[in-house]
C-alpha cells in the first residue's frame, strides 16, 4: 500500500518535473494541509499561512527540476515552506504588532468558561512558540506537532541532528519558561 | 561530598526515544537516583503534552480550492521550464567543453613540437596563431640576477640562457593549462556544493 502510493507520488513528480501542471496539482492537494499546518505554527495567522503556502508551492514548482528522489518529497516542501515562512515574518513587520487578544483562534469547540479558557491557553501556548527565536522554531514545530524524528528535522532543514538536539533544547526551556511567566499555573508542567 | 552529574542536555532526546542504547541506559540509571531530573523530564513531558494538546488548528481551505488557488498563480507567472532547461543542458555540456578544450590544446602543442611552430601555423594559416603567440625573448632570469647583484660565471649564464628559453617555451602550454584546469576545477567546486545535500540546493539563502 504504502509503496503503491511512493511510486503513485514518485510518478507525479516525474510527470510535474516534465511541466505537466496536472500531476503538480495533484501533489499540491496531496501536501497542501500538512504544509499550511507548518507554517500556521510558524505566523500564527490562518491568512498569512494560506498566502504563504501558495507562495511556498510555486517556489517549488520553480525549482522542482532541483528536487531528487533521494530524499523525501514532504520534507524538501517543508524546507520551501519553513523558508518561505522565515522570509515573510522578517519581511514584515507582522508578528511585532500582534497581540495574544488579537490572535486568530478558530470557534471550533462549543462550551462556556471551559472554552474561554482553553482558548486562552491555546492563544498562550502559540504566542510562547512565535516568540521564539525561527531557528529553533523550526525545529520545535517540526518535532512537536509534525513528530518528525532527529534525522528528518536535520534532512529538512539541512542541519546537523546535533544542533536539532541543541535547537530543541533550547526551544523547550525557553518555552517552558514563558508559558510558567504567561499562564501563572504552570505547576504541573514545572513538577 | 559527592555530586550528581545531571543529564539535562539528554533528556529531551531521551523523551523522544533519539538516544542510542547505551546513552539511553545512562540516562535511566542517573534518573533512578535523581530527583532533579526526574522532576525536569515530568516537567517536559508535560510541556509537550500542553504544545500538542493546546495548540489552535488552523481551518484548512479545501484542496480544490487551494490548488485552484495556487494554479491560477502558477499560470499568471512567467514560465521557467524551457530556460531552466536550457541552464542545465548547458551545465552538464560544460565538462565536455572544457574537455574538448584541454584535448585540443594538448595537440596543438603537441603538433606544434612536432612539426615546429613556422610548419604547424602554417599548417592551418593563422588560424591557431592567438594560441601560440611569439613571446619575444626576454632575460628575465639574467636580469633578476644581476639586479640583486649576484655575477655569475659563464657556466652560471648559460644555466640561466636555457632556463630562459625553456620558460618561453612552455609558457603558452603553462597559461593555457592552468586556465582549463581552474575552469575546470570552478565547474566541480559548483557541482560538489549543489551535491552537498539533497534537499534544495538553490535555497541555501533560504536556510534558517
Amino acid at each position: 500500500m504504502t509503496s503503491m502510493v511512493l511510486e503513485s507520488e514518485s510518478d507525479l513528480i516525474t510527470r510535474a518535473q516534465q511541466g505537466d501542471r496536472d500531476a503538480y496539482a495533484a501533489l499540491v492537494r496531496c501536501h497542501y494541509a500538512s504544509v499550511i499546518r507548518v507554517i500556521y505554527r510558524f505566523c500564527g495567522d490562518e491568512h498569512l499561512a494560506e498566502d504563504v503556502a501558495q507562495e511556498a508551492f510555486l517556489k517549488a514548482w520553480q525549482h522542482l527540476s532541483t528536487y531528487r528522489p533521494r530524499s523525501s518529497f514532504k520534507n524538501w516542501l517543508y524546507r520551501i515552506a519553513i523558508n518561505t515562512a522565515t522570509d515573510k515574518l522578517r519581511s514584515e513587520t507582522w508578528l511585532a504588532e500582534q497581540d495574544v487578544d488579537e490572535m486568530d483562534v478558530p470557534d471550533s469547540q462549543p462550551s462556556p468558561e471551559a472554552l474561554m479558557e482553553s482558548k486562552e491557553r491555546a492563544a498562550a501556548v502559540n504566542k510562547a512558540i512565535m516568540s521564539l527565536p525561527p531557528a529553533s522554531r523550526s525545529v520545535l514545530v517540526l518535532r512537536e506537532l509534525e513528530l518528525f524524528s532527529y534525522q528528518e528535522i536535520a534532512d529538512t532543514l539541512d542541519i546537523p541532528t546535533g544542533t536539532v538536539m541543541s535547537r530543541l533544547n533550547y526551544g523547550r526551556e525557553r518555552l517552558r519558561e514563558l508559558l510558567i511567566n504567561e499562564l501563572g499555573k504552570m505547576e504541573d508542567v514545572h513538577a | 561530598m559527592f555530586m550528581l552529574e545531571h543529564y539535562d542536555r539528554w533528556l529531551g532526546a531521551y523523551l523522544d526515544g533519539e538516544l542510542p542504547e547505551y546513552r539511553k541506559k545512562m540516562v535511566e540509571t542517573h534518573l533512578e537516583k535523581c530527583l532533579e531530573c526526574q522532576a525536569k523530564l515530568a516537567s517536559m513531558k508535560k510541556l509537550s503534552e500542553l504544545i500538542q494538546n493546546e495548540t489552535i488548528q488552523p481551518d484548512i481551505p479545501s484542496p480544490e480550492y487551494f490548488a485552484s488557488q495556487v494554479m491560477k498563480r502558477l499560470l499568471s507567472r512567467k514560465e521557467p521550464g524551457l530556460e531552466r532547461f536550457a541552464l542545465e543542458v548547458v551545465w552538464w555540456l560544460a565538462p565536455f567543453v572544457i574537455f574538448g578544450a584541454w584535448v585540443f590544446v594538448q595537440a596543438t602543442f603537441l603538433l606544434t613540437g612536432w612539426l615546429g611552430t613556422d610548419g604547424w601555423l602554417k599548417l592551418l594559416g593563422d588560424a591557431v596563431g592567438w594560441l601560440v603567440p611569439t613571446i619575444p625573448s626576454t632575460t628575465w632570469l639574467t636580469s633578476l640576477v644581476f639586479r640583486l647583484g649576484f655575477m655569475p660565471d659563464t657556466t652560471g649564464l648559460m644555466i640561466m640562457q636555457q632556463i630562459e628559453a625553456f620558460s618561453r617555451a612552455i609558457f603558452n602550454q603553462m597559461v593555457w593549462q592552468i586556465s582549463i584546469a581552474l575552469l575546470y576545477c570552478g565547474w566541480l567546486a559548483i557541482w560538489l556544493v549543489r551535491n552537498r545535500k539533497q534537499t534544495i540546493s538553490t535555497y541555501d539563502s533560504y536556510r534558517v
